[in-house]
C-alpha cells in the first residue's frame, strides 16, 4: 500500500515487516568470534567410545539449578533463548538471516566443563571436535571453530589440539576459566600453549564454570546479574592477571589469547593498578614457575604491554554509558578500535547484534572496518 | 499531528502486534483485549523489534524479543525504571479503522 490520501484526509500506514539488524551490517564483511554451537547429543554420542557412548544417554546438567530463567522468566539454561543450531545447516541459515559473514563456532556444552570425571570432559570433546570436523566443516569455508579440550588435564588437552589441530577450519582452542579451578595461565597448562602456538592457533579464555557451589567467587550470589554480569569479570582479570605475571608470555610471546565475556571496559583498571604493582612489588615475579625454568628475575615488559599486545577481547555484551563523551573516554582508554573482536554470543540470552557499531558516531568507518572483520582476520593467524 | 490509518481492527492480532510505517516512524501496535496501544518499535537497549515481543496482558507489558527489556503499553516507561522511556503514540479505532497518531 503507499502513503496516498485516504477519503478522510488520513494518510495510508503501511503494516511492514522490519529487520531488527542495522541494514548496514550488509554492506559490511562481519565475522563473530563468539557463536554457541550445540549438536544433537544423540549425534555426538555417535563419536564416543564405549562405554561413554552408552552411558551418557543425556547433556550433562552440571551444578547447582540456578539458571537465567528466574532473571529472565525463560525456562532452561538460556543457551537456546534465540535459537539452536545444531547443524552446519542451521548455522548457515541463521548467519544469513543475521547478515553474518564467517562465525567462530564456540562450543555450546559449557556446563560439562565443570565436571569432575576429566575422562568424560575429554570424550565429550573429542566426539564435538570430530563431529565438527566429519560434518560441519566441511560445509562452509564461513564456518570455523574453536578445538574442545578438557582443560584440566593439560596433557590430555595438548594431546587433543595436536590430534585434530591441523584441520583447517579450527582456528583456535577453547578453554573455560573460573569454578574451583586455578587459572588457566599457570605453568602446568603450558602443554596447551605450545601445542597451540606451534599450529598457529590462537587460545580462548571464555566465561563459564560460574555456579555457586563450584565456585569460590560465586558463593553466595542470588542474582543473574551478580553471577554472570559481575563476578565472571573478577575471574576474568584473575586469569589475565596469571597468564601475564607468571610470564605465559614470555616463554610463548607470539601466543594470542582471546577472552570472550570477560567485559574490558576494566582495561585501564588493570593496565594501570599492574603496572604500578609490579614496578613497586616485583621480587616473586622470579619464584613463579617460568621464571625458575628461564632463570629471569623479570617480566620482560610492563603488564600493560601484554595486556594490549597479547590479548583482544570480544565485544559482547557492549554495555554503552548514556553520554557520548563517557564513551569517546572509554573508547580511547580501552584501545576498542583495535582491542575489540566483534561478537554476538548468539544464541544466548546476552545476544548483541552488530547495531552498536554502525550508530555510534564515535565510531569511525575505519574502527567499524576494524571491528567487525579486519582485527579477527589479523588475530587469528589461520584466518590471515 | 498527522493520523496514519493502518487497516481494519482484525488486521492487528488479539494479544498481538504489528510494524506499522507511519511516515518516518515505525510504530508497533499492539491489541490487547480490544484496546490498541502504540510503542516506537524498536527498544531503545539495543534494537529489538518490540512488535515482535512477548505481550504480558494481564501487565499490559511488552517484553523485548532480544533482552527481555519490559515497556508499558499504556505509559511507554520501562518496567524497572520508570525514567526510562520509549515513545508511546496514540491509536484509535473509526469506523473499523485502526488509526495510528503521530
Amino acid at each position: 500500500m503507499s502513503e496516498a490520501g485516504t477519503h478522510e484526509g488520513r494518510k495510508r500506514a503501511r503494516i511492514v515487516t522490519p529487520d531488527a539488524i542495522n541494514e548496514a551490517a550488509s554492506r559490511y564483511e562481519i565475522i563473530d568470534t563468539d557463536v554457541h554451537f550445540l549438536p544433537d547429543w544423540d549425534v555426538l554420542r555417535g563419536y564416543m567410545p564405549e562405554p561413554f557412548k552408552s552411558k551418557l544417554t543425556r547433556y550433562p546438567l552440571v551444578g547447582a539449578d540456578f539458571s537465567p530463567q528466574y532473571s529472565t522468566g525463560i525456562q532452561g539454561t538460556g543457551q537456546d533463548v534465540l535459537g539452536t543450531a545444531r547443524t552446519a545447516e542451521d548455522m548457515l541459515r541463521t548467519m544469513d538471516e543475521l547478515h553474518t559473514d564467517m562465525v567462530m563456532l564456540v562450543p555450546g556444552f559449557q556446563r560439562p566443563q565443570s565436571l569432575y570425571h576429566k575422562s568424560w570432559v575429554s570424550v565429550l570433546a573429542s566426539a564435538y571436535n570430530d563431529y565438527l570436523a566429519d560434518k560441519v566443516l566441511p560445509v562452509s569455508d564461513r564456518i570455523k571453530a574453536e578445538i574442545m579440550i578438557n582443560h584440566r588435564d593439560p596433557a590430555d588437552g595438548a594431546a587433543e589440539i595436536e590430534r585434530v589441530g591441523d584441520h583447517p577450519g579450527f582456528i583456535s582452542v577453547y578453554t573455560e576459566y573460573g569454578g574451583n579451578y586455578e587459572p588457566i595461565g599457570t605453568a602446568q597448562h603450558d602443554p596447551i600453549f605450545a601445542a597451540a602456538v606451534e599450529r598457529d592457533l590462537a587460545v580462548t579464555i571464555h566465561a563459564g564454570c560460574f555456579w555457586q557451589q563450584m565456585s569460590p567467587i560465586h558463593q553466595g550470589t542470588r542474582t543473574w546479574t551478580e553471577l554472570l554480569g559481575i563476578a565472571s569479570v573478577g575471574i576474568t582479570l584473575a586469569s589475565v592477571g596469571a597468564m601475564i605475571m607468571q610470564g605465559l608470555f614470555d616463554k610463548f610471546p607470539g601466543l594470542h589469547v582471546t577472552v570472550k565475556e570477560g567485559g574490558f571496559w576494566w582495561l585501564p583498571e588493570f593496565a594501570l593498578r599492574a603496572d604500578d604493582f609490579y614496578l613497586s612489588h616485583p621480587g616473586d615475579v622470579s619464584l613463579v614457575e617460568r621464571k625458575v625454568e628461564a632463570g629471569e628475575e623479570f617480566l620482560a615488559k610492563l603488564p600493560s604491554e601484554y595486556l594490549f599486545e597479547n590479548f583482544r577481547f570480544s565485544s559482547q555484551p557492549m554495555c554503552l554509558p548514556g553520554d557520548a563523551k563517557h564513551f569517546a573516554m572509554l573508547w580511547e582508554l580501552c584501545r576498542g578500535e583495535d582491542m575489540l573482536l566483534y561478537s554476538s554470543d548468539w544464541p544466548h540470552a546476552t545476544f548483541d547484534p552488530p547495531n552498536w557499531v554502525f550508530e555510534n558516531a564515535l565510531i569511525s568507518e575505519e574502527a567499524r572496518v576494524k571491528i567487525l572483520a579486519q582485527n579477527a582476520r589479523n588475530w587469528f593467524p589461520r584466518l590471515g | 499531528m498527522a493520523e496514519y490509518a493502518v487497516g481494519k481492527v482484525d488486521d492487528v492480532p488479539e494479544n498481538g502486534s504489528v510494524a506499522v510505517q507511519a511516515g518516518r516512524h515505525l510504530v508497533a501496535v499492539f491489541r490487547i483485549a480490544g484496546k490498541f496501544y502504540g510503542l516506537h518499535a524498536i527498544c531503545p537497549h539495543k534494537g529489538g523489534l518490540l512488535c515482535g515481543g512477548q505481550v504480558l496482558a494481564d501487565k499490559l507489558v511488552v517484553r523485548c524479543p532480544w533482552h527481555y527489556w519490559s515497556w508499558r503499553l499504556e505509559t511507554g516507561e520501562l518496567e524497572t525504571d520508570p525514567r526510562q522511556k520509549v515513545r508511546r503514540f496514540e491509536v484509535k479505532v473509526v469506523d473499523d479503522e485502526v488509526v495510528v497518531c503521530t
